[in-house]
């Protein structure tokens, strides 16, 4: 995934406090990964993204260590999509930032020192939002993934 | 007269009030620290570990440090919220080192995973969160 999220603001309590979220708006080019998924030859030519972080000046770069998106899901009272992911390998709409029961993913990868200044402040609301998913376990599981063989997967 | 002194007075407390609860409520700018107690677990003496202790210190009540090696369920008793900063993804001799998960799906804390790696954990525990 690259450093930023994409896309404006939900109206969602985790960009109201306890910091406010002030997002800095870019337009990048709409990548060409999302062209091969249902829906991607629609998309206009760019994206409207803002920076959760900043390792490098290219947009779209992929930085490492690396982050991740995972597949789009629909909002219910135990998962949440937060914000999508500008991403250049996988399809439009996969999510950067998500909960799901008392779990919260943050699919970006830098350290504080590299995020922007509402990538911070992003950062610190998913902490103190997670707090509130105290005691709830997700109900519904998925299987973890069957890696196929030429990955090489190990488990420790 | 009187009467009128002591409406405009209860009218200028009842607006004072009112402030105050506003400023209750509003968002807090970053030198307030949130009365939270973080646990952040990673890799011990790294420069990245540095960087995200530092930082949640200067906005938290209470922060401690674990390592992610040796992380126990235990470990995240007097916390509030856990951070699992599995760092960057460990590819050894062509393999995909798929990360330890330090917990079974009755673990209930409030849980932050983070990058590619806390992706294939989330994997593991069959969220909606997880790598794909």
């Amino acid at each position: 995934m690259s450093e930023a999220a994409q896309g404006e603001l939900p109206k969602h309590e985790v960009f109201e406090g306890p910091f406010k979220v002030k997002p800095v708006y870019e337009w990048w080019e709409t990548p060409s990964n999302y062209r091969g998924y249902p829906g991607g030859e629609k998309l206009p030519d760019k994206l409207k993204v803002w920076r959760v972080q900043k390792t490098t000046d290219k947009p779209g770069e992929v930085p490492e260590p690396y982050g991740a998106v995972c597949r789009p899901f629909k909002n219910s009272p135990e998962a949440e999509a937060l914000v999508v992911g500008y991403n250049t390998f996988k399809m439009n709409g996969a999510v950067a930032v998500g909960r799901h029961g008392n779990f919260l993913q943050w699919g970006f990868s830098a350290s504080p020192s590299k995020m922007t200044d509402a990538g911070r402040k992003f950062f610190l609301n998913c902490v103190c939002y997670i707090k509130k998913s105290d005691g709830k376990a997700p109900v519904s599981r998925s299987k973890p993934i069957e890696w196929p063989a030429r990955w090489g997967v190990a488990h420790e | 007269m009187r009467r009128k002194r002591l409406l405009l007075a209860a009218t200028v407390a009842a607006i004072s009030c009112c402030l105050v609860a506003c400023q209750g409520e509003s968002p807090k700018t970053e030198w307030e620290k949130v009365g939270l107690r973080i646990l952040y677990v990673g890799y011990p003496g790294t420069a990245r570990e540095k960087d995200f202790v530092d930082f949640l210190e200067n906005h938290f009540a209470k922060v401690g440090k674990g390592d992610l090696n040796k992380f126990e369920v235990k470990d995240a008793e007097g916390f509030d919220v856990i951070i699992l900063d599995y760092g960057g993804l460990s590819v050894e001799e062509s393999t995909i080192r798929v990360p330890r998960v330090p917990f079974d799906r009755s673990y209930t804390r409030p849980t932050v995973t983070m990058s590619a790696v806390g992706a294939l954990a989330c994997d593991q525990l069959g969220l909606k969160t997880g790598y794909f």
